[in-house]
């Protein structure tokens, strides 16, 4: 019976999400469409001409509303990889992180701003094993150094 | 004659040696690496070949490709865990075969294989894409539309269950190609006002941030080390000489089969892999023994699997047409060196095609040296914990994508090309479907602008022009023939049934 009911929730679950997938979708594609400049009235104009640079992103956009909105009324019995809030919330938090190593990259220079991600990391991510994250870090450093600064003379940050 | 000499001069190099050899062991070791596979590894090896001469860079590439198809197999085989998705059959008897004392037969049947599946396809490469490169000389813009249409609407319709997500998915590819300067008027479209987007969306950041950094997002999230402790016999051993007999008739078979679903788009590796398996216990004088340990079922998946590196080059270089992102990344990069793949590859630049071929013809050589003689070295990889990979995998790759272009603005679009990656595995869309758009997207758009300037929308073209009109038919076929046949067996089950 608890199997059941679980089962049941589960669609129920999958359905949801894949409306709200949908629904986004269809919204995303309509601002991008509105507020990409598609709309101004020379881009209008001779819309079905070949050299109308509106045709294609309008007619991709127009199938992208499309199958977004077919995806949230017919959501289908596909079942979805299971997430809780906690564990988006904890993705959109690493990317935040990463995010934020891209940017102290360009204030600290390469060698300071992957030092700290490469200490920080894998202490964040419940790896304590010191001598392990020190080694990995000399490794990964001189990696770059030795390929990038060395190697292909490429320009760093 | 020229063309070869000038393909053996450019492999002659130095520098193009050492970057087949860096190619190959790097490319196992990622292989190896459960989560990282071929896409993530000829991502993050793009920025290095911008830096690097034409000759190394397609060496590394090529090594990369081969390589880390073949380490797949060896986490499959040790750890029951594919290190690919291409190698999960190759688990199906590997283990069970490493569980009883066999792990090193295992490892060099896969070995062996692997090596075999990968000349195979490459002979039949070298046959095969010349004729479809001069066929393809007469294509016109309509024709390489259609060309073009075809791969994606393949790929789109690859898994029948979820053809409305990859629809989106190859929409959103073809739209983020969109994003910058028109092709015909050379306004800028999509933009947002952003100026560092004029010139369009750098293939890179994206790839990277779609592959690696929404890789890296999952995995430490999901925060559990790949360590594995202790490890089954390994090593270098072959079989008895009668299971060798029918292992070398399955391979033979498993190539011919992985190079054909090569080329073909979208199937890629692990449908091969998974075709090969089935036809060798089908065909098996005992099909009991299969998923017991038969070193038959490790030679299939293997064999298959690496003959898809020369089928699906035989489109992408001949048609300039990519199957499977691996080779959309590989045509990207040579795009990158200015290496235009298509028919015209073969007729001006037919020594780059040779070299091409002699790399993957070396890959396979360095899979039987590398992969035999390291096997405990990289059975040692897998002990190296989840956390400190994915640290070295971001700092690599943001570092990668900055070098290309000396471009901050870069590593923001790498993050928010990672951003989507994970809403769409949030969101269970595909990511195959939207690089693969990304990479025809701008092909349709150009032939199909100047299909209708050159005809002035006159649909009659396709009468006149057969191969255009036959393309067309083929993708009508490829769409509806599926849903005629399933309509026609619900109309007879339920007249059978009524009856």
């Amino acid at each position: 019976m608890k199997q059941q009911s679980e089962n049941g929730g589960a669609d129920r679950f999958d359905r949801a999400a894949t409306r709200i997938t949908g629904i986004s979708i269809a919204l995303l594609a309509l601002s991008v469409g509105a507020f990409g400049g598609l709309l101004r009235p020379e881009r209008i104009t001779n819309f079905f001409s070949a050299t109308s640079a509106g045709l294609m992103p309008a007619t991709v956009l127009l199938a992208l509303v499309i199958c977004g909105i077919m995806l949230a009324i017919r959501p289908g019995k596909q079942r979805a990889e299971r997430f809780t809030g906690r564990e988006i919330g904890l993705k959109l938090l690493a990317l935040l992180y990463l995010f934020a190593y891209t940017w102290i990259l360009s204030a600290l220079g390469w060698l300071l701003a992957s030092l700290v991600l490469l200490v920080s990391l894998p202490l964040l991510a419940k790896y304590r094993n010191v001598a392990g994250i020190a080694i990995m870090t000399v490794l990964v450093l001189v990696s770059i150094w030795a390929i990038f600064v060395v190697g292909i003379k490429a320009p760093l940050p | 004659m020229v063309d070869l000499s000038s393909a053996i001069a450019m492999l002659w190099q130095f520098d193009s040696i050492i970057a087949l050899m860096i190619g190959v062991l790097g490319g196992i070791v990622i292989g190896v690496i459960p989560g990282l596979g071929p896409s993530i590894a000829i991502a993050m090896a793009i920025p290095f070949t911008l830096n690097l001469e034409l000759a190394p860079s397609i060496a590394l590439l090529m090594g990369l490709y081969g390589g880390s198809i073949y380490g797949g197999a060896i986490t499959s085989i040790i750890v029951n865990v594919p290190g690919t998705p291409a190698s999960a059959a190759t688990a199906f008897d590997g283990y069970p075969m490493a569980k009883r004392g066999d792990g090193d037969i295992a490892l060099t049947v896969a070995t062996l294989a692997s090596a075999f599946g990968g000349f195979i396809s490459l002979i039949i490469l070298m046959m095969l894409a010349p004729m479809l490169a001069s066929f393809a000389l007469r294509f016109g813009p309509i024709e390489m539309c259609f060309v073009a249409l075809f791969a994606l609407v393949c790929i789109i319709l690859l898994d029948r269950k979820i053809i409305l997500r990859a629809t989106i998915a190859a929409l959103i590819g073809i739209l983020l190609a969109m994003v910058g300067p028109d092709p015909v008027t050379g306004s800028t479209r999509l933009t947002f006002g952003i100026f560092q987007l004029s010139a369009g969306i750098p293939l890179v950041p994206l790839l990277i941030g779609l592959f690696a950094i929404s890789e890296v997002v999952f995995e430490l999230t999901r925060a559990t080390s790949s360590g594995a402790t202790k490890f089954p016999r390994i090593g270098f051993r072959l079989p008895d000489r009668s299971i060798l007999k029918r292992v070398n008739r399955t391979i033979l078979k498993s190539s011919i089969i992985g190079t054909a679903i090569g080329i073909l788009p979208g199937a890629g590796p692990t449908a091969a892999s998974f075709v090969s398996y089935s036809e060798a216990k089908r065909s098996s004088p005992d099909p009991e023994s299969f998923g017991k340990g038969n070193p038959e079922g490790v030679a299939a998946s293997e064999a298959s699997n690496n003959a898809v590196v020369g089928g699906a080059l035989v489109p992408s270089l001949s048609l300039g047409i990519p199957g499977d992102p691996i080779t959309a990344l590989i045509l990207a990069a040579l795009v990158l060196q200015g290496v235009i793949p298509g028919p015209r590859l073969y007729a001006e630049h037919y020594d780059v095609v040779l070299y091409i071929l002699t790399t993957l013809f070396l890959t396979n050589i360095g899979i039987v040296v590398f992969g035999l003689l390291g096997t405990h070295l990289w059975t040692r990889v897998l002990q190296i914990p989840n956390q400190l990979l994915m640290a070295g995998v971001v700092v690599f790759a943001t570092i990668g994508t900055f070098s290309v272009n000396n471009s901050v603005f870069d590593l923001s679009l790498m993050i928010a090309a990672g951003l989507l990656g994970v809403l769409l595995r949030l969101g269970s869309i595909p990511v195959t479907p939207l690089i693969i758009g990304f990479v025809l997207g701008p092909l349709v758009e150009i032939n199909l602008r100047q299909s209708m300037i050159l005809y002035a929308g006159d649909w009659m073209v396709l009468w006149h022009r057969p191969i255009a009109g036959l393309m067309f038919l083929l993708i009508l076929t490829v769409i509806f023939l599926p849903i005629i046949k399933e309509s026609i067996r619900r109309l007879s089950a339920r007249r059978w049934t009524s009856q």
